[in-house]
Parts: C-alpha cells; sequence; structure tokens
C-alpha cells in the first residue's frame, strides 16, 4: 500500500492518495485538486475508486467536483450529500472494501456532528478530530467533551504505533499522542483532579 | 523541485504495516516479512543490508527498522529516505547530507554528533527524539514534527521548518537562527540560551494560547 501525502493550499490542509498493489485508489478529503495531485494519480496509473471524506467542511472538500468530473470515483461520507454530490453513508464501526483494502469508519462527533475517522491496515486518518499534539476546536464546551470521549472510547485504545495521519500539520503516531498531546492531557489532569465530568 | 518530488513519488511505498507474528509484539515487519527487525533470525544481515543502502543505495523505502544503532555512517549523497520507520533507533556520528526525507518516522530516536545540511524533507516525523550536538543547516524540513524532542548544543540555522510542530520540546543552548518559522509551533517549549537572529518568531506559535 502507497501512501502518499500532499499538502493543499486550500485551508492548509492534507489531502492524502492510497493506493494498493493493484492500482486501486482512495482519496481522502479532496481539499484542493491541483496539478502535483493529479499527477500523482496519473504518474502512478491509479484507478481512483472512492474519495473518503472525513467531514464536509470545505477545506477538506472543495476538490470534490474536480475529481467526480475526471475520475466520477464513489464517494463516502457520514452525510448523504457532500457538495450537492450523493455520497454513500457510513456510520459507526462501519467497514468498507475498496480494491484489497478495507477501511473501518469510527464516527468521532464534536468538531462537527458528521466527522469520521478512517483506519486502513495501521493507518488512521483523522480529519480535524486529533491533529499533531492538540484536538480539533470546537464551538462549546459540550462538544468538547463530546470529542474528547469519543476520542477516548474509540481511538486512544488502538496500537500505539498506529500511523496518524491527520488533516492539517505533520504526521505523527498514537503513541506520540498519547505522551505529548497537549489537549489529551490537559483532558487526563483535569478528570484525575475531578474538574470535569464527562 | 515539484519533478523531483513527483519521480521519487513513483516509487513511493509505505513500510509494510503488518505486525510480527512473535506473539504479543506489535512491531511493523522489516519489509512485509513474518517478523519485525528485532525478532528476526538474520538481525546482523538486515542491519548490514540497511547500512549498505543508506550509504551507497538508490533509495531506502518500505522498510521498518526499529531499535537499531547505526554509527559513523555517511549517507550518500541525494540519497531517498521515503516511507521508512527509524523509531527508537542510535544515530552516532551519522552524516544525512544532501537527502531526501519523506514521510518517514524517526521517532523517539537519540541523535548524537550527526549532520543534516541541504536535506529536504516534508512530511518526517522526528518526535521524542533527543539531538545532542547536532547540525541541521540550510534545509527545508517542512510539514514535519518535532513534538517532545530534546536539542541540547545543536545548530538549527538556515533551515525552512514551516509549519513544522516543535511543541512540549526542550532546546538548550541551539540557534535557530535566519530560520522560517511561519506556522512553526513552539507551544509549551522550552527554549533556554535559544536564539533566533534573523528568523522570524513572530509568525510562529509560543504560548498554548496561540
Amino acid at each position: 500500500m502507497k501512501i502518499i501525502p500532499h499538502f493543499s493550499a486550500e485551508g492548509l490542509s492534507n489531502v492524502y492518495l492510497i493506493i494498493d498493489k493493484k492500482n486501486n485508489g482512495i482519496i481522502i478529503d479532496p481539499a484542493q485538486v491541483d496539478k502535483e495531485l493529479l499527477d500523482f494519480i496519473e504518474s502512478n496509473h491509479t484507478d481512483l475508486k472512492a474519495v473518503l471524506v472525513t467531514h464536509k467542511h470545505q477545506a477538506h472538500t472543495a476538490g470534490l467536483g474536480t475529481l467526480m468530473k475526471i475520475y466520477n470515483p464513489a464517494v463516502y461520507a457520514y452525510e448523504s450529500s457532500i457538495n450537492g454530490y450523493p455520497a454513500i453513508q457510513v456510520h459507526d464501526n462501519g467497514i468498507i472494501r475498496i480494491g484489497e483494502m478495507e477501511v473501518k469508519a469510527f464516527h468521532v462527533p464534536g468538531h462537527s456532528i458528521d466527522s469520521l475517522v478512517y483506519l486502513i491496515e495501521s493507518a488512521l486518518f483523522t480529519g480535524d478530530t486529533l491533529i499533531s499534539g492538540s484536538i480539533a476546536s470546537t464551538h462549546s464546551f459540550v462538544e468538547r467533551a463530546l470529542l474528547i470521549r469519543s476520542l477516548m472510547d474509540k481511538i486512544m485504545d488502538l496500537d500505539d504505533s498506529t500511523l496518524v495521519y491527520p488533516g492539517h500539520g505533520a504526521l505523527s503516531k498514537l503513541r506520540i499522542e498519547k505522551m505529548l498531546n497537549q489537549d489529551l492531557l490537559q483532558f487526563e489532569s483535569d478528570n484525575k483532579a475531578g474538574k470535569i465530568s464527562i | 523541485m515539484l519533478t523531483n518530488i513527483l519521480k521519487v513519488y513513483e516509487h513511493f511505498l509505505m513500510f509494510s504495516l503488518t505486525r510480527c507474528k512473535e506473539p504479543n509484539c506489535t512491531a511493523y515487519t522489516f519489509s512485509g516479512g513474518d517478523y519485525c527487525y528485532h525478532h528476526s533470525p538474520d538481525r546482523k544481515k538486515i542491519k548490514e543490508n540497511v547500512v549498505a543502502a543508506l550509504c551507497s543505495g538508490p533509495c531506502v523505502n518500505d522498510i521498518s527498522i526499529a531499535s537499531a544503532d547505526f554509527r559513523n555512517i555517511k549517507l550518500r549523497k541525494g540519497q531517498r529516505i521515503i516511507g521508512a520507520n527509524f523509531s527508537f533507533c542510535v544515530f552516532d556520528n551519522c552524516i544525512f547530507d544532501d537527502t531526501l526525507i519523506l514521510s518517514s518516522f524517526f521517532d523517539f530516536c537519540l541523535f548524537t554528533k550527526c549532520s543534516f545540511i541541504h536535506i529536504d524533507g516534508r512530511y518526517a516525523v522526528f518526535s521524542g527524539s533527543t539531538f545532542a550536538d547536532c547540525t541541521i543547516n540550510d534545509s527545508v524540513i517542512i510539514h514535519s514534527n518535532f513534538m517532545g524532542i530534546e536539542a541540547e548544543e545543536c545548530d538549527f540555522s538556515g533551515n525552512d521548518f514551516y509549519y513544522s510542530n516543535f511543541s512540549l520540546s526542550r532546546i538548550v543552548g541551539t540557534s535557530l537562527d535566519d530560520c522560517n518559522l511561519k506556522r512553526t509551533s513552539f507551544r509549551s517549549a522550552i527554549t533556554k540560551g535559544v536564539t533566533f537572529r534573523y528568523s522570524n518568531p513572530e509568525e510562529a506559535y509560543f504560548r498554548k494560547e496561540d
């Protein structure tokens, strides 16, 4: 499996192209479809089968229309429509088979109600829910608590060596996030001190 | 630059994400085989091959070698390290000058007296590593993860660290002169005796609230 990260100037976000041994391809979060990304797809002779959307914010979906015009892949998301394109709905613990790849989805709401995290082998595509060193911004304390609880229950139990491919910023591993993610550390500290209860 | 990156990605692979067959071992296998480097019966040979690949091979990719030690090696000029995992390794007196590091993991490593001059790094992970008496100069290391590093008596001058993350790191007696620090994060980092001459720390993030 190849995982090719691509930096998008649209929203300073990461787009990931994943290709299996038979050249079946997945794009995760088509923020911006520029020449570099198209060259990655074409130079690897990719048969682009699917687009996985972590959440429908424009910083992660603005390039979907371009991809649909060129490749017409299936779109997978929590919601039934992304930027007017019909999507196959994915729910918590849903499993999708794309080419030789098995994708497991986790619903991690908080940053947005439709936030999904995708696990392919040991690579975790976290969108905005978990980024290197912090967690996503939220509109309220309740949403922040919901996000942290979802991360703790569904994501942080995965193996330490799981690779983290976030929607923004640098790559990471779960081991690194467990040790150095300031938001999660702060939550644990507050929780132990009895300052919050969720 | 773009053409070079594209050429590299044509041959891009990710290290095998299959786990070692040894009971209770969750490490990744060396290169899609049955065992991780640590549990491989021919560890010595594997390490020799990796050293040979680093020093004279065309490219180092698709491998995972954790907790190995590399001493006194000079990587081939123009060497490309792509999609590789070197977690928990020790690099002593190693020269990485004029190399390309893409989507590779050097987390929780120990670097002593190592040199990284004119390197091109994207999506590299050095989190939790210790750098002692190391030089990183005139390099582009963008979108990279230096969270929780310990750097002491190092020279990190003349680099582009755009969008890299040094949060929770401890940087002592180290120069970060003439660096591009736009969107670089130093949140909750401890910096003692660190100089930022001719750099743009005003475009970096320092406090947790930033």
